[in-house]
């Protein structure tokens, strides 16, 4: 049986947000939104709406900016971009789910 | 740091999108998604289902964006804020209504602080207030010492050893109130201080004109005085050329070096004039004293300023330390140290000042109260009006507390709108306000510090929720049940009550302390206060020997009695209502009681109009050794001799003298005005007294000319000597005068109390007549009279006023017990049952008035026009 898209770990989409801002340079919401779906291949049952939330409280504490610019369907639209304080979070984020990530891995492989 | 960011970018909304820009994002962000859909071959309209399942809820994403771009109670609270202003536009009347009723209330509280937070909370230190220090002693034990001026002052070798050997304190500075008689400016009197030479340059930031007093003024005792701003004002016209003028002070010639400024220096009343602490024995000698007796009198009053870096405390412990030797060598002293920032609360000498304080602020807080029933009251009318509002926003779904919280934002916000004026008069008024209660300038600041602001905004925020909760409560409830037309009218009746019940205490208050004052001003005296003169002579000052101040007096005496109009003249050791020392008595058998003691000669009794009850009075010349003769009052014999006859006993008076009772004369009132003397020693005055006694004189005649003839003839005996005269009736005026602010304050409230509770009636009943015209139009039409129509009103009173007299009378009664706990600065006879019964007269007739006024004047139409309208 196909694992069940799970829910967004809290606090992981502002990481997800972060890291597709840093590799694609400035997005809209929608692709932003897009992008993290795509990289999630279905196993993320993301809301779209739910980014807003996580695009605020990035914006609050200045790890993104945002600006007015029109969408390639012409409308306007607010695009995202990663901040240099930002990148720097980014960093600490992955370099601590790195070490959670080999921590968990040794834990689960002795057991098994 | 970043957490604090947050909480401001929260607090202030900053990423809060509008409404609007948040639904174009969100649209754009839908108008994708349904593209994407359509490109994947979906119908548009099932592209259009897809696209709002991907994205989720749209209300729950907005909802989720506010929650995040803002706090949500503090959003409410900016919407509710709104929506308050704008309710309050729709009914403009009813808002300046409460508006007015709010900035009086909270006005009237804010001023009152104002005035006690700078006369008695705040440092009474203008110049660097974070330095200075107020120092306190505090002598008990048997060792005893004289003072002149208050309790808490110190020696010349408390200065001393203080200033010499203190290291917490960078300077220590003295200074003692003294009053100056002065020919040679625009008014006869400079009330001014005796200072220390360090005092100006210690505590004030700079000069005015001229130069400070230095060291080297006091050192070599030179005669020369600074002016304040304020005594170069009132005393020289603010003349410059007053420097290096001499000027008379108590007939010594003294230099003007400068003017100091108006900064305040310890004490709410303002200094008219600096003079160097070291022309004491010249200016103002006191009866046995001098700089001489360098221990044995307290005079000065101590302050400092910290050196760097010590604190109060510290600068307690060390001067309690240092003060401490004294105990070693005077035995039986046992002194400790007091010191205080400056503010007079904090300190020993406070006296009844915080109570008085509590009482004002709490007739004020009353007043207050009776607005907040009133805007209550108000409220509720206006709720009966927006009941289908009401109604309506429930069953969309509104939860209670929040229509609770809306409504009390909206009390809240017209409270805060009358909170500006009440701000600024609490800045402006005290000054001119405390004025009004002493002949004496005051030198306090009015500022509106943090104790002011807190205080105002606290009220502000109680009367908001005071006001506002009862009656959203109610219109919730009444809005909850749309079917329910009556308004909640025994609800105002209650609050109406209340009104009523406070009004009720506050008005017999104002009997109790008319009375009292009544009592105060014309005293039960057997003389009239107008004709008896007291002249003060400062004998003592001519540093002459006793025996020489009684040949003064005996010259002095006989002139005076051939005076025009003169009928008696007579020696007391203190004048009439200039209070009187006390003394232990006791008799053998053990009872002893504490007596005032008063020095008279023999023809004080008849000038005092005092009757003989008993023995004889004294006899010119009489012999005081081994045992003193002396004259009890009938109370003291009371106690002294429960039963029987006093004459003939034998007592002691303190540890020592023995006295015999040859006399005992009627109780009267002589140490406090509207009060009776209680125990009363009469002792027969000798020459030791003559230093400073009071010289009292009954005249039929113009008191006025007869002052001047007293005074011309003391001057041809001793042209040195400074006499001064006043008639009884001043004397007590100026005692009344000290209780004024709390009579006004009292009154005031009483007053206003009253019409607030009024008015408050006055509108509910004409709103109700209005409501109910209707059903007076049938009544009317079914044969009802105007009479039956009024009664029908009268009858709904019989609620608050049941509420009124049975709330209000045993509150009435806990204010006058209060008042009379205070009582040492006013005689309060709090069982008296005139006030009481007064006060609810009044409450009735106005009550009466309020109900029958605007049912006689709305009922007027005619039934038809009544029943035709809506």
């Amino acid at each position: 049986m196909a694992p069940s898209p799970s829910e967004v770990p809290y606090g992981t989409l502002d990481v997800m947000v972060l890291k597709t801002l840093e590799q694609m340079g400035p997005l809209h919401d929608y692709g932003i939104a897009r992008r993290i779906e795509q990289i999630a291949e279905g196993m993320l049952a993301l809301n779209q709406g739910t980014i807003y939330p996580a695009l605020l409280r990035l914006e609050q504490r200045s790890w993104i900016r945002s600006e007015w610019g029109s969408s390639e369907n012409n409308r306007r639209a607010r695009f995202y971009s990663i901040t240099r304080a930002g990148k720097k979070q980014l960093k600490t984020e992955a370099d601590a789910w790195a070490r959670i990530v080999a921590m968990m891995q040794r834990t689960l492989g002795e057991e098994g | 740091m970043t957490r604090l960011r947050v909480f401001w970018l929260r607090f202030f909304g900053i990423f809060r999108r509008k409404d609007a820009e948040l639904d174009e994002e969100i649209q754009t962000h839908l108008a994708l998604l349904r593209e994407e859909h359509v490109r994947r071959g979906k119908s548009a309209e099932s592209a259009r289902v897809a696209a709002s399942k991907d994205f989720g809820g749209i209300l729950q994403t907005k909802e989720l964006h506010r929650q995040g771009a803002s706090f949500v109670w503090l959003d409410d609270a900016r919407r509710d804020f709104g929506y308050a202003l704008r309710s309050l536009r729709r009914s403009p009347a009813l808002s300046v209504a409460i508006v007015v009723s709010f900035a009086f209330g909270i006005g009237l509280n804010a001023i009152t602080f104002s005035a006690f937070n700078g006369v008695l909370l705040r440092a009474q230190v203008d110049h660097d207030p974070g330095s200075f220090v107020q120092i306190y002693l505090l002598l008990s034990g048997d060792w005893h010492r004289d003072y002149y001026g208050t309790r808490y002052s110190a020696s010349l070798d408390d200065f001393e050893a203080i200033r010499s050997r203190a290291q917490t304190l960078a300077a220590v500075t003295a200074s003692a109130w003294a009053s100056f008689a002065i020919d040679d400016a625009l008014v006869p009197r400079l009330r001014g201080k005796l200072v220390s030479c360090n005092y100006l340059a210690a505590h004030q930031s700079h000069v005015v004109l001229g130069r400070r007093l230095v060291d080297a003024d006091c050192s070599n005792h030179r005669s020369v005085v600074v002016l304040s701003e304020r005594g170069w004002t009132i005393g020289f016209g603010r003349d410059p050329t007053v420097l290096g003028r001499t000027l008379h002070l108590n007939s010594h010639p003294v230099t003007v070096v400068g003017v100091a400024p108006d900064e305040a220096v310890g004490d709410p009343i303002a200094p008219l004039v600096f003079v160097p602490y070291t022309l004491q024995p010249q200016l103002v000698p006191f009866d046995n004293y001098s700089l001489d007796s360098r221990h044995q009198l307290a005079w000065l009053s101590l302050a400092g300023r910290l050196a760097p870096g010590r604190t109060v405390q510290e600068a307690q412990n060390e001067l309690g330390v240092i003060l401490h030797s004294f105990d070693y060598l005077y035995s039986g002293r046992r002194t400790d140290v007091v010191t205080t920032s400056g503010a007079l609360i904090e300190g020993p000498n406070a006296g009844p000042a915080p109570m008085v304080m509590r009482l004002a602020l709490g007739a004020a807080g009353l007043i207050l109260l009776l607005v907040c029933a009133n805007v209550a009251a108000l409220l509720l009318a206006r709720s009966t009006a927006r009941q289908k509002e009401i109604a309506i926003r429930i069953s969309i779904g509104a939860g209670r507390e929040r229509l609770v919280r809306q409504f009390v934002t909206e009390t809240l916000t017209l409270a805060l709108i009358a909170t500006v004026p009440s701000i600024v008069l609490a800045h402006y008024l005290p000054g001119p306000l405390t004025q009004l209660f002493t002949p004496h300038p005051i030198g306090a600041s009015f500022i509106l510090d943090h104790r002011v602001l807190g205080y105002t905004a606290g009220l502000t925020l109680s009367a908001a929720m005071v006001a506002g909760l009862v009656p959203a409560l109610a219109a919730l409830r009444f809005g909850q049940d749309a079917g329910r037309t009556s308004p909640p009218e025994h609800l105002r009746l209650t609050m109406i009550g209340y009104q009523f019940a406070l009004s009720l205490a506050l008005l017999t208050a104002m009997g109790l302390v008319a009375g009292a004052q009544r009592r105060l001003l014309r005293p039960q005296l057997s003389y009239d206060p107008e004709n008896v003169i007291v002249t003060r002579i400062d004998v003592g000052r001519l540093g002459i020997s006793n025996w020489r101040a009684q040949s003064f007096y005996d010259k002095l005496m006989p002139r005076v009695q051939g005076m025009p109009g003169v009928s008696n003249v007579a020696v007391s050791s203190v004048p009439p209502f200039g209070g009187a020392p006390r003394a232990a008595v006791s008799v053998g058998g053990g009872n002893s009681t504490s007596a005032s003691v008063r020095a008279v000669s023999p023809s004080y009794f008849r000038l005092a109009g005092i009757r003989l009850l008993q023995g004889r009075l004294f006899a010119l010349g009489e012999v005081q050794f081994p045992v003193e003769s002396v004259v009890v009052s009938e109370s003291l014999a009371r106690t002294l001799v429960p039963d029987g006859n006093a004459v003939g006993q034998t007592f002691r008076i303190g540890q020592g003298t023995t006295a015999e009772i040859i006399g005992v004369v009627d109780d009267t009132s002589s140490l406090r005005p509207g009060e009776r003397d209680g125990p009363l020693l009469y002792q027969q005055i000798h020459a030791g007294y003559l230093g400073n006694a009071a010289l009292l004189t009954r005249t039929a005649g113009d008191s006025a000319s007869t002052m001047r003839e007293i005074q011309t003839a003391t001057r041809q005996l001793e042209p040195r000597l400074h006499v001064t005269a006043e008639t009884v009736a001043a004397t007590i005026a100026q005692e009344a005068a000290q209780y004024r602010l709390l009579s006004a304050v009292v009154a005031i409230a009483s007053g206003l109390a009253l019409f607030l509770a009024s008015a408050g009636l006055y509108g509910a009943t004409a709103f109700a007549v209005t409501r109910r015209a209707k059903e007076i139009g049938i009544r009317m039409a079914l044969g009802a009279r105007r009479r039956d129509v009024v009664e029908l009103f009268v009858s709904s009173l019989k609620r608050p006023l049941l509420i009124g007299v049975g709330l209000g009378l045993p509150l009435a009664m806990l204010v006058a017990r209060l008042l009379d706990t205070a009582n040492v600065f006013l005689v309060l006879e709090p069982n008296e049952l005139a006030p009481y019964g007064w006060a609810v007269l009044m409450l009735l007739v106005t009550a009466g008035l309020a109900t029958v006024i605007p049912v006689m004047t709305t009922s007027r139409p005619d039934p038809v026009n009544a029943l035709r309208c809506d």
